[in-house]
């Protein structure tokens, strides 16, 4: 038998590596992310809980119709009842953090794979390897070089989080007509005249369900974050796991998924009326 | 206005507690079955030691000519072995192999009662829809709830995390079936369950094969995060790498967890179409 190969040692080498010579980067992405999630969890914590449980129903009537406004209405009014408003607030607010900090790193890297071919040859094996791995494998890397607490949690959601509105984005550009492309270049368009004014419209509805996913993705990793100290929801489960505190766990597990279902139902409305006003469907056209 | 909470927790509490006891002999049976099984298959696995195993299985797509796929299954399979990780990963395995059969189990009949009926449909999409948002991690509540901590908890966990896919794929794959080669078979005296078993299954077949591999590598990633709730493997090396921060010990326990999800995904693509073509789906 050859001997082992050494990729712990490898891995451990590197952590350091990134801990001693990258160390500026680390402590800037730590700032951005603890400012980021306080600045959310202040802006959840500014109103009381009541305000935003009927600001968010509203939204939800809007968006996606009386059924999940009054689902909405329900479920955070539980949540509020059951004392667990401020791990609401927690976990929300570590969800926009990775979301936000996902989406400025997804889609300007999905128009570099749609218009560049050398990109999109490095970064698709890079997605893939991601989006195999089983989503606990992310936790290692983010404790090692980030430690325990937000960064290293909204560090874990961006590798999750960071491939579907990747993919998406690339694809919606990749499907867009080329005569369309053809015609602008045509009337004398730039490129980046193509880009903001074509191509991006055109892919808006793949964009937006890119959205979709990153916060669905978020949220499933901001519980899963609670192991490495991530407060909210996902630790009241850990804690209730723990305890075996069987009601405890399930009310919390309960809150979790009316999350999920609330920011899914609202986002895909959303995302079906913003398309209407300024994208172009173009699924919906060739419907 | 302030609502006095609802006791909720406790009335949950209850109602869990007489259901444990009056069920208690039910939750006995499956748990002893499924701990009976997971042992057997375990040591099965375990049995044969890995330079054995490892040419059995690559021996498959070997004979199946596909070298590629041969190639990617050896090295992945020599990597866990290298890494000292067989024995964990074969209890992944085993886990991931009961708890994607039993959803599997349940899955594809479903898959098939969706698509014949349009009650059904109607029932089970929604239910589906509310699965697939759940987190993951809200699956071992209710699995700890009833069987406490251990494998056979992380085994249901795993197996309910992974119904939709199988299921959605059947239906999918039956609806599509060319409705002019159903209306061939009724014209020449076809009964309804000759017209599922030889007409509409056959030829969903790819689909319920796309169905069946998203399965396993779903229950390959709940597996992992069952080693929360005591379902050993190559997950408890994970959580035991972050709860010592041992990051040698957790990068390697997570890149064997890939070779795996690669080893299985290879295999179960040789046995499905002919050159591990997918149907768009």
């Amino acid at each position: 038998m050859i001997t082992k190969i050494p990729i712990g040692g490898a891995a451990e080498q590197l952590v350091a590596f990134v801990g001693t010579y990258l160390k500026p980067l680390v402590i800037t992405f730590i700032w951005i992310t603890l400012s980021l999630n306080g600045a959310f969890f202040w802006l959840f914590q500014s109103l009381p809980a009541p305000a935003w449980i009927i600001g968010v129903a509203i939204v939800a009537w809007r968006f996606a119709g009386p059924g999940i406004a009054i689902f909405g209405l329900l479920g955070l009014g539980l949540l509020w009842n059951q004392g667990l408003w401020g791990a609401t607030a927690q976990t929300l607010s570590l969800v926009l953090t990775g979301t936000l900090m996902s989406l400025v790193v997804a889609i300007p890297l999905g128009i570099a794979m749609a218009e560049s071919r050398v990109v999109n040859s490095v970064m698709a094996p890079i997605l893939d390897f991601l989006q195999t791995m089983p989503r606990f494998v992310y936790l290692i890397p983010a404790v090692a070089i980030l430690g325990l607490d937000v960064a290293p949690a909204v560090f874990a959601t961006m590798t999750l989080a960071v491939p579907p509105p990747t993919r998406l984005t690339a694809v919606g550009i990749g499907q867009v007509d080329p005569r369309m492309v053809e015609a602008a270049e045509a009337f004398g368009s730039t490129r980046w005249q193509i880009l903001a004014k074509i191509k991006l419209p055109l892919a808006f509805s793949a964009i937006m369900l890119g959205v979709n996913q990153c916060l669905m993705m978020s949220l499933s990793m901001v519980i899963i974050a609670s192991l490495i100290g991530a407060g909210g929801l996902g630790a009241e489960i850990l804690k209730a796991i723990s305890e075996v505190k069987a009601g405890r766990g399930l009310v919390a597990g309960i809150g979790v998924v009316v999350l999920a279902i609330l920011i899914d139902r609202i986002t895909k409305g959303a995302a079906a009326r913003l398309t209407r006003r300024w994208g172009r469907d173009t699924v919906m056209q060739q419907a | 206005m302030e609502f006095p909470p609802i006791p909720l927790e406790s009335w949950i509490d209850a109602a869990i507690a007489w259901l444990v006891v009056r069920g208690g002999p039910i939750f006995d049976v499956i748990g002893k079955t499924l701990s009976t099984l997971e042992l057997l298959l375990r040591d099965a696995l375990r049995g044969l030691p890995p330079y054995v195993m490892i040419p059995l299985l690559v021996a498959f797509p070997l004979f199946k000519r596909r070298f590629r796929t041969a190639a990617l299954l050896l090295a992945a399979l020599l990597l866990i072995w290298n890494l000292e990780l067989w024995r964990e990963a074969m209890q992944t395995v085993s886990l991931v192999l009961i708890a994607a059969g039993l959803s599997l189990g349940i899955a594809v009949p479903l898959g098939i009662l969706a698509a014949e009926s349009r009650l059904a449909r109607s029932i089970i999409e929604p239910v589906l829809d509310y699965m697939q948002t759940t987190p993951a991690f809200v699956y071992l509540i209710p699995a700890v709830l009833f069987f406490g901590v251990g494998t056979v908890p992380g085994i249901l966990a795993t197996m309910a995390f992974a119904l939709p896919p199988p299921i959605r794929a059947t239906s999918l794959g039956i609806a599509e079936v060319d409705p002019q080669i159903v209306e061939a078979a009724v014209a020449f005296g076809s009964s309804r369950r000759q017209l599922l078993l030889k007409i509409k299954l056959p030829l969903a077949l790819p689909y319920i094969w796309v169905g069946v591999n998203q399965c396993i590598m779903m229950s390959l990633s709940m597996v992992v995060i069952a080693s929360l709730i005591g379902a050993t493997g190559l997950g408890t090396r994970v959580v035991e790498g972050l709860s010592q921060f041992d990051i040698g010990k957790g990068v390697e326990a997570g890149v064997a967890v890939v070779a795996v999800a690669i080893a299985l995904d290879r295999l179960f693509a040789a046995g499905g179409g002919k050159d591990g073509s997918k149907p768009a789906m």
